[in-house]
C-alpha cells in the first residue's frame, strides 16, 4: 500500500483524541523520568570509570562493605518515584480508556486476516472505519478465529480482539484525516497484512457516506459488469463475499469481505495493495501470489473473466 | 593449604583430560587416550556436565543467531520477500524459542552447574546423575523442536504460543505439538537441575560457609532455582492442556468455541513467563557481582541488601505477570494492580545496580574485558529496564505493547543484559575452566563490535516502535523512516554476528595457545579460585578454612597468629564455626534426599495446583454436558480413596519399623502399601470405564477434560509412586549377608531406610493431593 | 428507596460514616489497662507499635472502612480481614516483645498448627455461608473479627513471639511466610477471578446510610469491580506484608551471622 501523504512519523504522539492526548503526556513525563535516571546513572558509572582507574596495582583501595542509611535512602526514593508514577498511571487509565455506558456505534469483528465492519446504522464494510470529526465512537471488538489486537496510535490505545471475550473502545478525532492503524498481535500468517484505515470526515460527509454505505450496489446495467456480476455468484465468490443487491434475498456470508462498496476503498487485502483496477485485477487472478496463506483461494481465472469481474467490481461504488 | 597447584599433586589419568597447569605446551582439551571422547556421554562431573552445557548453548546459539540474521535480512527493505511468511513466522518462533530454551537456560545451568559446587567448596553436586540426566534431556529437547521442521514445518505460533492461534484450527502442521513436547522435556530438565542445586547449596557447603555468606554468584543462583521448582511446572501444566487440545480435541483455550478461554492460556503462560525472565536475568545479576567487586578490588557494596533485594524480586516477580496482558482488556481495577507492582519491583533491581556502582566507587578498577562487559551491562540493562518502566504504566503498553518498542526492550535486558554478563562470565572463568586466559587483544576487539553491532540493532528498534511498526511482522508497508531504520537494525545485527564470531575465535584459539592462568589470575576471593585452573576431578585438594565472605581475602590478609579455636585446618565437624552453631549449622544438617524431594514436592504442587485452578474455573463456567454431580459416583470413589490414605499409614509403619531395624516387618507393611496403592489404581481405571461406557470422554465438555486431565495426573503420580516403591520393596525383601555392598554397614541403617522415606515423603504428598482433589471434584460437586 | 436524599460525595462520606462501637472501644481499654497494669505504667520503647496497633482497630472497625464493610462493599469487607490478620497481630507483637533477637525454635513443634490456624482464617470466612453469615448477623460479625485477631496472631507467633526463644528459626520463618503468601494469594486469585458471588449480601446492598449511589456511581464500583478489587486486595497488598516479614526474617538472618556489613571492612569479621 502507499502511505497517505502526510502520514504520521511518531504516531502515538501525533495524537487526535483526548485519549491518545493523555496516553502521551503520561509517556513523555515517563520517559522524563526515565532520561533522568538514565543521566544519573550513566555519570555515576562513567564518573567511576574515569576517576577509579586502576593507578597502583599495589595499593588496595579501602574495603568499604556498605552504609545502611545510604541504602535506605536509595530505596526510598524509588518507591517515591514508583508512587507518583502510578498515581499518574491510574489518572490516565481514566481519562484514556472511558467505559463503554451504552450501545456500540460500531462493531469490529477480527478475521484472519482483514476486519469487518458493522454500523449500527446497517452499514457494512471492511478494513476502513468512517467516522464523524468531533464525535465519540464507541467500537465494540469480537473476533471470529484467533487473537487479533486493534491499533489506531493516533486515535488511543490498543485492544485486543479475543475470541470468547469481547472488548470495546472509544474513537474520537478532532480534525478530519485519515489514521493509519494495523492487527497488533500475531494472528497467523498474513498478521503483517492486516491493517486498517480509519477515515475522520466531517459530520454532514460521515452521514452522506453513511447513508450511501447502507444503500444496495446498484445492478450493472454494462453488458461486461453483468458478466461479471453472473461470474461473481458462478465462480462461488458469493459463498464467501457478499454483495447487497436490490431485490435479492442473500444470506450474508463473512468469511470475506463484504464487497457492496469495495471500488471506494483505499486498499485491498486490508493493505497489501492500493485499491486500483490494476491491483484489483492482478489480486483476482492470483491472490495466494500477493497475499500467501489468506483465504481467498486462487482459481483458474482466465484474463477475460478477470477483467469481467472487475468491470463489475468498479461498478461497487 | 596452599592455593597454588603444587605440580606433584597433579593427579594422572585419562579422566582429567583438561591441561595441566605447568605444561604450557601441551594440547587442547580432547586427548588422545582412548575413552576420553566417551567420558563426555558417560560423565557424572558437574565440570564436565556444566562445559557440554556451555557448549550445547554456544551450538544452539548459533542457530538461533542465524534465525535472527534471516529475520533481519527479509526485514532490511520494505515489502521484501527473501522468505515466505509462513517461513518468517517460523523463523521467529525458533528463534525466540531456542534463544530462551536452548540457549540462554542451559548457558545459565552450564555456569551454574560448574561454579557452584567449586564456590561452596563442594566435591561435585549433591545428585551427580541427576544431574547427567539433567543435561541429556536438552539435546533430546532441540532435537524434538528441530525435527519439526521435517516433519511438516517448525511451529510458527510465537514462542508463547497463544491459543487459539496454536489450536490445531489455525496451526495444523505438527510444529506446535513438537513445540509443546520439547519445552516440556526441557522443563523437567531445568527442574531436576533446580532440585540438585538446591540440595547441593544447602547440605554441601564447605564448613564455615554460612548460607550467609554464599558468594552472590551462588545466592542469586539458589533463589533462581526456586523460582525455577515454582514456575517451570505452571508452563508443563499449561503445555499438557494445550496438548490435550490439540491431540484429544479438547476446549481448554480454544477461545469462545466448545466453552474454552483464550485468557486463561494468557494468564498461565505469563504466570510463568514472568518469573522466567527473573530466572534468565537473577545469575546474570550473580555473575556481575562477582565480577565488578574483583576487578574492583573492593568487597561488593552492601551484600545483604543486594541479596535481600534478590529474595524481593523472587516474590514480586509472581505477582506482575499481566503486565503482559495490559492489552486483553482484563479491567482497570486489575490493570493498576499489576501495574503498580511491575514499578514495584523495578526499585529491588535498582538497589542492585547502585549497589554495583556503589562497589565500583573508591575501588581501583581495572579494565579486563570481563569488567568491561560487566560495565556495559550496567548500561544497557538500565536502558531495557528503563523502557521496562515505560511499560509498566498500562496507558504507554497501550499504545507501545507488541512493537518494536517491545522487541528493543526485552533485546536490551535479555541481550545487553543477559548476554553481556554471560560474556563476561566467560572472560572472567574461562581460565579457571580451561587453565588458559582468553585473549585481552580479541576480547577487546569482541567487546567494542558487540557494543556497536547491538546498539545499532536494538536502539533504532525504539524509534521503529514508536513509529507505528508492529512485531511479528514478515513486512511492513513503505512508510516514511521504517524503511531506512530497518536496514540500520539489520546492518548491526550481522556486525553483532561477527562480534560474536570473533568471541568463537577467541575461545578457539586461548585454548591452544592462550596464556597460561595459574589458579587465580584475578587475585579473586571465592573458593573457586583455591584450587588448579582447570580444577581437579575432585576440585580441591584442601578446602581454605571459611570465616567471612571473601576466603581467599582473608587469608591474604590474616594476622599473624591463627585465631583461637579455629585451626587453619578444616575441621572435620561440619559446625559452621560460628558460635551461634546452634541455629546457622541446621541447615548444613539437612539431608539431600530430604531437600530435594521438599522442592520436588513444591513443583508438583506447582503443577497440580495449576490443574486445580483449570477444574475450578471451567467448572464454575459450565454450559451444559456432563458434571461431577451427574456423572461421578462419590460412594465408590470414597471407598478407593480410603484405601490411598490407609496406604499412608501402613507406608509410615513401614518406614517405623525400617528405623528399628525390623526389616521383615517393614516389607510386609510396603507390600500392603503397594496393594493398597494399586486398588486405588485399579478402582481409578475401573471409573474411566465405566464414564468411556456411558459415552463421557476426554473431549465432551470442559467438565470432563478438566476432569480427566486433573485425576488422570494425578493416577500417573501414583503409578510412579508405586513403581519406586516396587523398586524399593524389591531391594528391601532381598537378605543381604553383613558386610556385602549395600548391607547396614557403618551407618548402622538400613540401606533401604533413606530411599524408603524419601519415596514415602512423595506417596504422602500425592496423597495430599488426592484429598484437595476428592474434596474439590467429588464432596463440592454441584 | 432514597429519593428524598442526595447523593453523598466522598468527603461527606469520609467524615460522616465514623461509628464508635462500644464493644470495640471497650475492648481496647480494656486491653490498654492490662497492659498498663502488667508493665506498671512503664512506658518500653516499643510501645509505638501497641499504639498503631490500637489504631488499626480503631480504622478497621469504626472508620469508614468498617462502615462500609458492613454489607456495601466486600472490598472493604477484605480490608477490614486483612487489617486484623495481617497488620494488628504483628504490630502487637512487635510490641511485646522483648529482643530483636533470632528464634532458637522452641516454637517449632506449633508451626504446622499455627500455619494452618492463619492460612485457615482466611479461607473459611470465605466460604459463601460463612461471608453471609457475618454480614448479616451482627453476632457472627463480631464472633469473626475476635476470631480474626486470635487466628491472626497464632499465625504470627512462630515468627514474632515475644519471647525470642519461641521464635521459629529465620531460614524456617521466611519459608513459613512465603507458604503462607502463596495460600493467601491462590485465594485472592479464586475470589478475584470467580464468577460466582462469594459474598453475595453484597450484590445488594440495604443503603441504610444512603452512599449505594457513591459506590456504584462516581467510584465506579459495580458488584463484579467490588469483588474483583476484594481479590486484588487480597492477593497484592497481602503479599507485599508477607514480603516485609521475609525481608525483615532475612536482615535478621544475616545479622545472626555477624559478619560486618557498614563501612570500611578493618579485618574480616567472625562471627
Amino acid at each position: 500500500m502507499t502511505p497517505p501523504r502526510g502520514v504520521a512519523v511518531l504516531p502515538p504522539f501525533e495524537t487526535h483524541s483526548a485519549q491518545a492526548r493523555a496516553i502521551a503526556d503520561l509517556f513523555t513525563q515517563t520517559l522524563i523520568v526515565c532520561g533522568i535516571i538514565l543521566l544519573v546513572v550513566t555519570f555515576l558509572v562513567t564518573y567511576c570509570v574515569v576517576r577509579f582507574r586502576e593507578k597502583d596495582p599495589k595499593k588496595e583501595p579501602v574495603q568499604t562493605a556498605g552504609h545502611t542509611r545510604l541504602e535506605i535512602t536509595w530505596t526510598l526514593i524509588p518507591v517515591l518515584i514508583v508512587a507518583g508514577l502510578t498515581l499518574l498511571t491510574a489518572r490516565t487509565m481514566a481519562s484514556s480508556d472511558p467505559p463503554a455506558d451504552r450501545e456500540p456505534d460500531i462493531t469490529v469483528i477480527g478475521h484472519q486476516w482483514w476486519w469487518e465492519v458493522r454500523y449500527r446504522s446497517g452499514a457494512v464494510t471492511a478494513n476502513e472505519i468512517h467516522m464523524p470529526v468531533g464525535r465519540d465512537v464507541l467500537v465494540a471488538l469480537e473476533s471470529a478465529d484467533v487473537i487479533h489486537d486493534f491499533w489506531v496510535p493516533q486515535l488511543g490505545r490498543k485492544i485486543d480482539v479475543t475470541p470468547g471475550y469481547p472488548t470495546h473502545v472509544w474513537l474520537e478525532a478532532d480534525a478530519a484525516g485519515t489514521y493509519l492503524g494495523t492487527c497488533a498481535e500475531f494472528c497467523g500468517a498474513q498478521h503483517a497484512w492486516m491493517r486498517l484505515l480509519v477515515v475522520a470526515q466531517s459530520p454532514e460527509e460521515f452521514a452522506a457516506w453513511d447513508q450511501h454505505e447502507r444503500e444496495p450496489a446498484p445492478n450493472p446495467t454494462d453488458p461486461e459488469a453483468a458478466k461479471g456480476a453472473r461470474l461473481f455468484v458462478d465462480m462461488t465468490c458469493a459463498q464467501c463475499h457478499a454483495i447487497r443487491r436490490p431485490g435479492v434475498t442473500i444470506t450474508q456470508p463473512n468469511s470475506g469481505p463484504d464487497l457492496t462498496h469495495v471500488a471506494e476503498r483505499t486498499t485491498l487485502g486490508a493493505g497489501v495493495l492500493d485499491n486500483d483496477e490494476k491491483n484489483l485485477w492482478r489480486w483476482l487472478k492470483d491472490p495466494q501470489g500477493i497475499k500467501p496463506g489468506s483465504h481467498m483461494p486462487s482459481v483458474q481465472l482466465s484474463d477475460k473473466k478477470a477483467t469481467d469481474l472487475v468491470t463489475y467490481f468498479e461498478t461497487l461504488r | 593449604m596452599s592455593t597454588t597447584a603444587s605440580p606433584e599433586l597433579e593427579p594422572a589419568g585419562p579422566e582429567t583430560p583438561a591441561l595441566p597447569a605447568h605444561a604450557p605446551e601441551a594440547h587442547a582439551p580432547t586427548t588422545a587416550a582412548p575413552g576420553a571422547l566417551y567420558s563426555w556421554f558417560t560423565t557424572v562431573d558437574h565440570k564436565k556436565i556444566g562445559t557440554l552445557y556451555l557448549l550445547t548453548a554456544v551450538l544452539f546459539f548459533a542457530v538461533g543467531g542465524i534465525e535472527a540474521l534471516v529475520i533481519r535480512l527479509q526485514l532490511a527493505r520494505p515489502n521484501n520477500t527473501l522468505v515466505s511468511p509462513d517461513t518468517f513466522n517460523q523463523l521467529f518462533t525458533m528463534h525466540g524459542t531456542t534463544m530462551i530454551f536452548l540457549v540462554v537456560m542451559p548457558a545459565l545451568s552450564g555456569f551454574a552447574n560448574y561454579l557452584v559446587p567449586l564456590m561452596i567448596g563442594a566435591r561435585d553436586m549433591a545428585f551427580p546423575r541427576l544431574n547427567a540426566f539433567a543435561y541429556w534431556t536438552l539435546p533430546l529437547g532441540g532435537f524434538l523442536l528441530h525435527f519439526s521442521v521435517l516433519a511438516g514445518g517448525a511451529p510458527s505460533a510465537g514462542w508463547f504460543s497463544y491459543a487459539p492461534l496454536s489450536e490445531t484450527a489455525y496451526s495444523s502442521t505438527m510444529g506446535t505439538d513438537y513445540w509443546i513436547l520439547a519445552v516440556i522435556v526441557l522443563g523437567i530438565g531445568s527442574v531436576s537441575t533446580a532440585l540438585n542445586i538446591i540440595a547441593t547449596v544447602i547440605t554441601l557447603r564447605a564448613p564455615g560457609l554460612t548460607m550467609q555468606r554464599l558468594p552472590l554468584f551462588v545466592w542469586m543462583t539458589f533463589v533462581t532455582q526456586i523460582l525455577v521448582i515454582l514456575a517451570l511446572p505452571v508452563l508443563n501444566a499449561s503445555l499438557a492442556m494445550l496438548l490435550i487440545d490439540r491431540q484429544l480435541d479438547a476446549h481448554f483455550f480454544t477461545g469462545g468455541t466448545g466453552g474454552g478461554n483464550a485468557v486463561l492460556w494468557e494468564h498461565f503462560f505469563w504466570a510463568f513467563g514472568h518469573p522466567e525472565v527473573y530466572i534468565l536475568a537473577l545469575p546474570a545479576f550473580g555473575m556481575i557481582s562477582e565480577i565488578i567487586p574483583v576487578y574492583s578490588r573492593k568487597p561488593i557494596f552492601g551484600y545483604e541488601f543486594v541479596a535481600a533485594s534478590t529474595v524481593a524480586i523472587a516474590i514480586l516477580s509472581f505477582g506482575v505477570w499481566a503486565h503482559h496482558m495490559f492489552a486483553v482488556g482484563m479491567g482497570h481495577t486489575t490493570d493498576l494492580f499489576f501495574a503498580a507492582g511491575s514499578m514495584l519491583i523495578a526499585v529491588p533491581t535498582g538497589v542492585k545496580v547502585f549497589n554495583w556502582v556503589a562497589t565500583m566507587w573508591g575501588g581501583s578498577l581495572r579494565f579486563t574485558t570481563a569488567m568491561m562487559f560487566a560495565v556495559a551491562f550496567l548500561l544497557e540493562f538500565v536502558v531495557g529496564g528503563l523502557s521496562g518502566i515505560t511499560f509498566a504504566a498500562a496507558p504507554i503498553d497501550w499504545q507501545v505493547t507488541d512493537t518494536y518498542y517491545l522487541v528493543a526492550h526485552f533485546h536490551y535486558v535479555a541481550v545487553g543484559g543477559v548476554a553481556f554478563a554471560m560474556l563476561g562470565a566467560t572472560y572472567h572463568w574461562f581460565p579457571k575452566m580451561t587453565g588458559r586466559l582468553l585473549s585481552e587483544k580479541l576480547g577487546r576487539a569482541n567487546f567494542w563490535l558487540m557494543i556497536v553491532g547491538f546498539n545499532m540493532t536494538f536502539f533504532v528498534q525504539h524509534f521503529l516502535g514508536i513509529m507505528g511498526m508492529p512485531r511479528r511482522v514478515f513486512t511492513y508497508p513503505d512508510l516514511p523512516g521504517w524503511g531506512a531504520l530497518n536496514l540500520v537494525s539489520t546492518v548491526g545485527a550481522f556486525i553483532m554476528g561477527f562480534a560474536l564470531l570473533l568471541f568463537l575465535v577467541n575461545i578457539a584459539v586461548s585454548l591452544r595457545s592462550g596464556q597460561v592462568a595459574g589458579d587465580n589470575p584475578w587475585d579473586a576471593w571465592t573458593l573457586e579460585w583455591a584450587t588448579t585452573s582447570p580444577p581437579p576431578e575432585h576440585n580441591f585438594f584442601e578446602v581454605p578454612p571459611v570465616h567471612g565472605r571473601r576466603p581467599l581475602y582473608d587469608l591474604a590478609h590474616a594476622p599473624a597468629a591463627p585465631p583461637p579455636a579455629e585451626g587453619p585446618l578444616v575441621p572435620a565437624a561440619a559446625e559452621g564455626g560460628a558460635p551461634a552453631a546452634e541455629h546457622t549449622g541446621r541447615l548444613d544438617k539437612l539431608d539431600k534426599f530430604r531437600v530435594m524431594m521438599w522442592g520436588f514436592i513444591a513443583s508438583e504442587t506447582s503443577f497440580f495446583g495449576v490443574l486445580i485452578l483449570s477444574f475450578g474455573f471451567y467448572n464454575a463456567r459450565l454450559e451444559g454436558g456432563p458434571t461431577a454431580a451427574s456423572s461421578l459416583d462419590v460412594g465408590k470413589t470414597a471407598a478407593f480413596t480410603v484405601c490411598l490414605f490407609a496406604s499412608s499409614l501402613t507406608l509410615h509403619q513401614a518406614e517405623k519399623h525400617l528405623e528399628h531395624g525390623k526389616g521383615a516387618a517393614s516389607v510386609r507393611w510396603l507390600l500392603v502399601t503397594v496393594i493398597l496403592g494399586l486398588v486405588f489404581l485399579v478402582g481409578q481405571a475401573h471409573e474411566y470405564i465405566g464414564l468411556f461406557d456411558s459415552g463421557i470422554s476426554v473431549a465432551t465438555n470442559l467438565f470432563t477434560t478438566s476432569f480427566f486431565t486433573l485425576t488422570g495426573f494425578h493416577g500417573l503420580h501414583v503409578t510412579i509412586g508405586l513403581v519406586a516403591l516396587t523398586i524399593i520393596l524389591g531391594l528391601a525383601s532381598q537378605r543381604r549377608q553383613p558386610g556385602s555392598p549395600g548391607s547396614k554397614g557403618d551407618t548402622g541403617e538400613h540401606p533401604q531406610l533413606v530411599p524408603l522415606k524419601t519415596i514415602g515423603l512423595y506417596w504422602h504428598f500425592v496423597d495430599v493431593v488426592w484429598l484437595v482433589v476428592f474434596t474439590i471434584v467429588y464432596l463440592r460437586a454441584k | 428507596m432514597n429519593g428524598a436524599m442526595t447523593a453523598m460525595t466522598t468527603s461527606q462520606l469520609l467524615l460522616s460514616t465514623w461509628r464508635w462501637d462500644p464493644l470495640a472501644i471497650l475492648a481496647c481499654l480494656a486491653a490498654i489497662g492490662v497492659y498498663v497494669g502488667a508493665t506498671r505504667a512503664k512506658l518500653s520503647p516499643r510501645a509505638p507499635y501497641l499504639t498503631a496497633a490500637a489504631a488499626v482497630v480503631v480504622l478497621a472497625v469504626a472508620s469508614p472502612v468498617g462502615a462500609l464493610s458492613d454489607g456495601y462493599l466486600f472490598s472493604a469487607h477484605m480490608l477490614q480481614h486483612l487489617l486484623l490478620v495481617l497488620i494488628v497481630p504483628p504490630l502487637v507483637l512487635l510490641g511485646l516483645g522483648q529482643e530483636r533477637a533470632e528464634g532458637a525454635g522452641r516454637g517449632e513443634r506449633w508451626i504446622a498448627p499455627a500455619w494452618l490456624v492463619g492460612v485457615s482464617a482466611m479461607w473459611l470466612w470465605h466460604a459463601p455461608t460463612l461471608c453471609n453469615a457475618a454480614s448479616q448477623s451482627a453476632v457472627v460479625h463480631r464472633v469473626q473479627e475476635a476470631s480474626l485477631l486470635a487466628m491472626g496472631t497464632v499465625y504470627w507467633w512462630p515468627i514474632l513471639a515475644p519471647r525470642a526463644e519461641s521464635r521459629i528459626a529465620p531460614a524456617k520463618g521466611m519459608v513459613y511466610l512465603f507458604t503462607g503468601c502463596v495460600a493467601c494469594t491462590i485465594l485472592g486469585v479464586v475470589v478475584t477471578f470467580s464468577p460466582v458471588e462469594v459474598c453475595s449480601v453484597y450484590l445488594h446492598p440495604t443503603d441504610t446510610l444512603g452512599v449505594l449511589p457513591l459506590l456504584r456511581g462516581s467510584w465506579g464500583l459495580t458488584a463484579d469491580r467490588d469483588q474483583q478489587l476484594g481479590g486484588l486486595l487480597m492477593w497484592v497488598p497481602a503479599c507485599l506484608v508477607y514480603a516485609g516479614g521475609i525481608l525483615g526474617l532475612l536482615a535478621r538472618w544475616y545479622k545472626a551471622d555477624g559478619q560486618r556489613t557498614d563501612g570500611p571492612l578493618v579485618a574480616q569479621e567472625r562471627a
